[in-house]
């Protein structure tokens, strides 16, 4: 009996061991983990060291997009003593005219009213699958003020910086803009800005150290810190002061010539650096979000267009690199509009000259004159030599939006396609393929890959070289069609605007607009592209309207505004006039 | 005793953090202000209100134009 009693205590008591041993074991080894780190949550605290968003600075070291101070207003839902709706209303008339976060970013033109701010932030205070959740970032310094004064319960705020662009809209279509992304981190969209993201975001970075009971770091506790790493800092070799000269020209000629719209870019031909590049109508990226979303896309690297007799220069050098024509050669069906494939060729204001020269077909941008020459040199060539100008690839500028149009495989031509595209039509070109092609006539044959960043720099700077994209024409040939296009310049339609005393190379375009399979006989796009000073160019531009309505050709709008924005390259350049 | 002390003396670090990151706010806004005011609208404004006017005529100077003369 009593061995008995023994063995059931004895028994008892093991059972009770074995209850505490398990116990141990579950607290020591399997939910280890996770009581260690509510112990480290009780006595550690935390927080993250937001990192600066690389600035971007134009050439002169101007930061064009900076950061500013600003604040995160958050909720934490545990520590909330008031309802959603009355915290709601407090919060929504100091957060004005912001949008709490959450709601959409779609592009709008008025900002929300004050109940429909109301209603964001009680939804997102209402939710119950987070515990933290941002309320609105981008806050001014008397916002977080303000919010502090009310005193909530559960309401915080944490400094931080917003992306701020000292100019305005300057540039706007080439910087891009920051956004969020679905985790409602910053990022960077369009332009410089998506696509140099990685290079400028950085890394936040971590402070973990020992508190007291009271919340006070202790000096000698743990302290574990994980540097934050600022983006870097991009340098461009946009000209502050070339795209200012720019950007107001572009502007007074839109409103002279009625146009709807309009681009203008500029490179060295010799590096393929774009000094400026200006696309109206625009919109201020700090604000993009009240934007119409049309106009985030650069038109210059992401819309095609027919370029219309501009594209006669890359014709034209390709027909004389293939030794098809020569300067002198005689155009022998220059004589009247020229029957192709059952359609009929004119001439733009139907006048014809027989047997004028090359050089003559381009100073009349005669189109007879470049079916001419485009049956010279043959369906094969030609689609080789635009294929070395890179018409139909990108140009590889650094940009995000860059977009083009292939060519289209040359066994499927017809007669009418050769003879249409020695003109520019049935052709579609970028702004940007179309200035760097010209470029390469500039540069002596050799195109460049188009570059806005010239350094990175982050401690250490990282300078961008100048890349050669290839050779498209000999020296010989860039030399002749140089010349070329100087006569065009001096005796062509636009020779009553071009500055006197200095020599520029270029060639007008007006290229009707395809709609529905058919041109509009009304609308057009007017365009200049060219260099100066012809024999050592310091630039290469491209002047570009969308439908002016008080003249529709390029001579009369384009080229004289491409002249009045090189007369103040020529001062801002120190380039004299040989005929002062 | 000494870890004592040391181990309570959070409030020291923490002023010194406060005062760091003013000081870095109060920097960040000199920085800003500055970018602001040196923005070519700004400039701009500014040498307008000061009465500069925009050049009209450029005049280009060389070897041979005389832009002064002694008196005989």
């Amino acid at each position: 009996m009593n061995n008995k009693r023994i063995h059931v205590v004895f028994g008892g008591l093991i059972f009770a061991m074995l209850l505490v041993v398990l116990r141990l074991f579950y607290w020591q080894v399997i939910a280890a983990e996770r009581l260690q780190a509510v112990a480290e949550s009780q006595h550690l605290t935390s927080f993250e060291i937001p990192a600066q968003r690389g600035e971007i600075r134009t050439s002169d070291g101007f930061p064009i997009a900076a950061n500013r101070q600003s604040y995160l207003i958050w909720a934490y839902t545990p520590q909330l003593t008031r309802s959603g709706e009355e915290i709601a209303g407090l919060l929504a008339p100091i957060l004005a005219p912001r949008k709490a976060d959450g709601a959409s970013e779609s592009a709008e033109t008025e900002p929300p009213s004050l109940a429909d701010r109301e209603e964001v932030i009680q939804q997102q205070l209402n939710r119950d699958d987070v515990l933290w959740m941002p309320l609105v970032r981008n806050a001014e310094k008397w916002q977080k003020e303000a919010v502090e004064k009310l005193e909530l319960k559960g309401i915080g705020s944490e400094s931080t910086y917003a992306r701020d662009y000292p100019e305005a809209t300057m540039a706007a279509s080439l910087l891009g803009f920051v956004g969020s992304d679905t985790a409602g981190n910053p990022k960077g969209y369009f332009g410089l800005e998506g696509y140099y993201d990685l290079e400028l975001k950085g890394r936040p970075g971590i402070v973990r150290h020992e508190r007291d009971a009271s919340g006070k770091p202790i000096l000698i506790g743990r302290f574990d810190e994980i540097e934050a790493k600022n983006g870097r800092t991009l340098t461009l070799n946009v000209n502050r002061a070339i795209q200012n000269i720019v950007e107001r020209e572009l502007a007074d000629g839109l409103r002279r010539y009625r146009a709807k719209s309009g681009e203008v870019v500029i490179l060295d031909p010799r590096t393929g650096a774009v000094l400026a590049m200006a696309s109206l109508p625009t919109y201020d990226p700090a604000r993009f979000g009240r934007e119409q979303a049309s106009l985030y896309r650069n038109p210059i690297i992401s819309e095609t267009y027919e370029p219309g007799s501009t594209f006669k220069v890359l014709v034209m050098s390709a027909a004389l690199d293939a030794n098809a024509v020569e300067p002198d050669t005689k155009c022998d069906v220059c004589n009247g509009p020229l029957k192709v494939g059952g359609y009929t060729i004119r001439t733009w204001n139907n006048e014809y000259r027989q047997e004028q020269s090359m050089r003559e077909v381009i100073e009349h941008s005669d189109n007879v004159g470049m079916v001419f020459t485009a049956r010279q040199l043959g369906v094969e060539k030609l689609y080789d030599y635009l294929e070395r100008f890179g018409i139909g690839e990108k140009t590889g500028v650094d940009l995000e939006e860059e977009a083009t149009t292939s060519l289209r495989d040359p066994k499927g031509w017809k007669e009418i396609d050769l003879a249409t595209a020695s003109f520019g039509q049935g052709v579609a070109v970028t702004g940007m393929q179309m200035v760097r092609a010209v470029g390469a006539v500039a540069n002596n044959g050799i195109m460049m890959v188009p570059q806005v960043v010239h350094s990175a720099e982050d401690g250490k700077t990282r300078t961008v070289e100048p890349q050669v994209a290839r050779r498209v024409i000999s020296e010989e040939t860039a030399r002749e069609m140089t010349e070329m296009l100087v006569n065009a310049v001096e005796n062509g339609e636009a020779k009553w605007a071009k500055p006197k005393g200095y020599d520029i190379a270029g060639k007008t375009g007006t290229a009707q607009i395809p709609v529905a399979g058919h041109y509009d006989e009304e609308k057009t796009i007017a365009s200049f592209v060219g260099f100066a000073p012809a024999d050592d160019p310091k630039f290469v531009m491209l002047v570009k309207l969308r439908e002016p309505e008080t003249s529709p050709w390029g001579s009369e709008t384009a080229a004289p505004l491409w002249f009045s924005i090189a007369r103040q390259l020529f001062t801002y350049l120190g380039i004299p006039s040989s005929a002062d | 005793m000494v870890s004592n002390i040391l181990a309570t003396d959070g409030n020291g670090l923490r002023s010194l953090q406060v005062r760091k990151d003013n000081l870095s706010q109060q920097n960040a806004r000199l920085r800003q202000e500055i970018v602001r005011l040196s923005s070519l609208a700004a400039l701009e404004t500014r040498a307008r209100s000061l009465g500069f006017v925009e050049g009209i005529e450029i005049l280009s100077l060389d070897a041979k134009t005389r832009v002064a003369m002694r008196e005989p």
